[in-house]
């Protein structure tokens, strides 16, 4: 009787908080003691080889682990250790899981996140959050979510409509929530967020919604709102002299992926997205800052610099992917880097100090959007002919097509080759812009005012790459027939990690390109891998399930799952159920007669 | 036991019975039979069209393009106009639920453009 009066108790109060916030349900706890993440665990990500502590691994975004017990010898003995279903609607998979204590923290569609005993695969809760009716409707790209944060005790998400919410690691239980912005009006939340000191930086999405977009900082113990930057000025601020009339108010240049921070100088490296609408000529100057990246104060959100990728975006080159920090070696001058592959087509090498553009490669073949990059400020110069205007003929074969180049997929570096490895896709697309007069913002409701078509070029599509940034050359590149969204990990072993939409998780030889390992995973992938070890075992985990965007250009069948592979398998899987794994509760919370 | 349970559910039942008759007596609209299906009333209008094509353009083009796209052709849809509108206000699959950014009357304009033509755009 008393376990009937606590499971309705419990019930009562789920239900109550699952209106509001979303619920976390089958919880269990952990077998591990929990250690709460430090400011120093995340100052030293890249040390601790054993763990994965923010979407990017460490905060310049490397993805480069140091764990090397998998090697070009043993891949062959690569194999699923176990794998876990995400359920639900199969809307899409593009998270990294973060691994801390034996725990991996990741999301699913529609910001489900999951808390997962990384040596067996065993649930231990899962948060759920709870959408108002109407909402997929303002998706322009799926329910996609691409992963959490974590500090302390607790895991940050946003939500698609458009909330931060921290969740208490032990249970998945909210510990706060804070409203970021109106879903309405077609903000929406969708990348990880990224966690400096007791800073909780977030990004907004809405780029095709005609947003005016931000980027915040949010108290990591409070929730209370720290800093908002606008990414497009108002009236007087800096930039505005770019913009005219009042399209500032509908400008875009969205947040939307995690960026990168440099401790010593204290300073946020964050992507923008690109111009609202995408009918250029309704909106004349540079536009700043979108389609750019910024350096920006971590303390007051303060810029301290800008480079525009992409002035006057008229293609939807978002510039928001993750630049990658590295400091090397350049022409014998130790440099500190910002290196970022691009939308637009163009690898991107900056001067991270002091934002100057110090040259750029294409990634692909065809470029035409532009006749070529100012060597010494990197402003495109655009081919006109390749712009289209409102009311005007359609536009035919520019490249590349709107995806890109790279699209949001992270990259990764390793230093000891001095490799940055990326996926690049060759194609085209067709531009039609509205007449003028059909062009009417209504917040919330799409705001493109062009109509577009992407298109093959040639067999194939994507391109796996490496760049060394030493002789600033490619390389190696692999093909790929269909596009490619999926994001690199490297590893000290020298090896590289990747997926495909036909679905393989990939493994290559990071020095010559050299395919060593593939394993179909049953659905197209579209998230990007990560390593971990425990116990001695090295394990790589991997998110398999089309989605999102990446659904427009094939027609896999969908799926959710997270597959953990470990050489033979892992010692604990051959081995069976440890004593110390957690023993699922569901009969604890089976109603009692 | 199993005898207590039925009799528990007497009440339960008597109140069913008497909401359902109160929705058939009350109930502005009758229940719709297999063959009296929702009909598209704005077939052949022009200005409803045109309505149609506007609203396409905004809302359906980023992913159904000109003529099919991550979601199906719907100038080629073999739905007839019920089975159209209860799949855009409803959802289906991926396709989003447009209830209630979408109206009755914006469904059947977008209804009536898309069965006026073979393709969006040129």
């Amino acid at each position: 009787m008393m376990a009937l009066k606590r499971a309705a108790a419990t019930a009562g109060v789920v239900l109550c908080f699952g209106m509001v916030a979303g619920a976390p349900a089958h919880s269990q706890s952990t077998s591990a003691p929990l250690r709460p993440v430090s400011d120093q665990d995340l100052l030293g990500a890249q040390a601790n080889a054993g763990e994965w502590l923010t979407y990017n691994r460490d905060y310049k975004s490397q993805r480069f682990s140091p764990l090397a017990q998998i090697t070009s010898d043993n891949i062959k003995d690569l194999r699923p250790a176990w794998a876990f279903s995400t359920g639900g609607k199969l809307g899409g998979l593009e998270a990294t899981p973060l691994l801390r204590d034996g725990v991996l923290y990741f999301t699913a569609d529609y910001a489900r996140v999951f808390a997962v005993d990384a040596r067996s695969g065993t649930m231990l809760w899962v948060f759920e959050p709870k959408y108002e009716a109407g909402l997929d409707a303002e998706l322009c790209c799926g329910p996609i979510n691409r992963g959490v944060a974590i500090k302390d005790d607790l895991i940050y998400v946003a939500t698609l409509d458009a909330r931060l919410i921290a969740l208490n690691r032990k249970d998945g239980s909210v510990a706060w929530e804070q409203k970021l912005e109106d879903w309405h009006q077609g903000f929406t939340g969708t990348g990880a967020p990224l966690v400096v000191g007791d800073h909780v930086i977030t990004g907004i999405s809405g780029g095709e919604y005609g947003v005016r977009a931000w980027l915040r900082a949010y108290d990591a113990k409070t929730g209370a709102l720290q800093w908002n930057t606008y990414m497009v000025p108002a009236p007087g601020e800096p930039g505005s002299e770019t913009w005219q009339g009042d399209a500032w108010k509908t400008g875009g240049g969205p947040t939307w992926l995690t960026g990168s921070y440099d401790d010593e100088t204290k300073t946020l490296y964050w992507g923008t997205g690109n111009p609202g609408s995408f009918n250029s000529d309704l909106r004349p100057g540079d536009n700043k800052f979108t389609s750019s990246l910024l350096a920006l104060d971590v303390d007051t959100g303060k810029m301290k610099w800008s480079f525009q990728y992409t002035p006057h975006d008229a293609w939807d080159f978002d510039g928001v992917n993750t630049p990658i920090l590295v400091d090397t070696m350049m022409d014998g001058k130790p440099m500190k880097l910002a290196v970022q592959s691009n939308r637009n087509g163009f690898l991107y090498v900056l001067d991270r100090e002091t934002g100057k553009f110090l040259y750029a490669v294409p990634t692909l073949e065809g470029i035409n959007w532009t006749t070529g990059l100012d060597p010494e400020t990197g402003r495109p110069t655009v081919n006109e002919a390749m712009r289209p205007h409102p009311g005007g003929p359609k536009v035919e074969n520019i490249v590349p097509g709107l995806e890109g180049g790279t699209n949001w997929f992270p990259m990764a570096y390793n230093p000891d080759l001095n490799y940055v490895f990326l996926a690049s896709n060759t194609w085209r697309m067709s531009l039609k812009a509205w007449k003028a007069e059909d062009v009417k913002f209504k917040a919330g409701d799409a705001y493109m005012a062009v109509d577009y078509q992407m298109g093959r070029l040639g067999k194939t599509i994507g391109s796996i790459k490496a760049f060394d940034l030493a002789s600033r050359k490619f390389v190696w590149s692999m093909p790929s027939d269909l596009p490619l969204f999926s994001g690199m990990l490297a590893t000290k072993s020298g090896l590289v990690f990747t997926g495909d939409l036909l679905g393989h998780f990939l493994a290559y030889d990071a020095k010559s390109g050299q395919e060593l390992w593939r394993f179909q995973s049953g659905s197209g992938i579209n998230a990007s891998p990560m390593t971990y070890e425990l116990d001695g075992v090295q394990y790589v985990a991997i998110l398999s399930g089309l989605g999102g965007d990446p659904s427009f250009y094939y027609s896999a069948p969908k799926g959710g799952m997270l597959w953990v592979f470990a050489l033979n398998g892992g010692k604990m899987q051959e081995q069976g159920r440890s004593s110390q794994q957690p023993i699922p509760n569901a009969l604890e919370d089976a109603p009692a007669e | 036991m199993m005898l207590r349970r039925e009799w528990r559910a007497w009440p339960a039942a008597i109140v069913a019975v008497g909401l359902l008759a109160g929705v058939a007596v009350f109930c502005p609209t009758r229940f719709l039979r297999a063959d009296d299906e929702l009909t598209d009333p704005l077939i052949g209008n022009a200005p409803a069209i045109e309505e149609g094509r506007m609203l396409y353009r905004r809302h359906c083009f980023v992913c159904h393009l000109h003529a099919g796209g991550r979601g199906p052709n719907l100038f080629a849809s073999r739905l007839n106009d019920q089975q159209f509108a209860q799949t855009v206000l409803n959802g289906q699959g991926m396709m989003p639920a447009w209830n209630p950014k979408l109206s009755m009357d914006d469904v059947w304009k977008l209804r009536a453009y898309v069965k006026s033509t073979g393709h969006y755009g040129d």
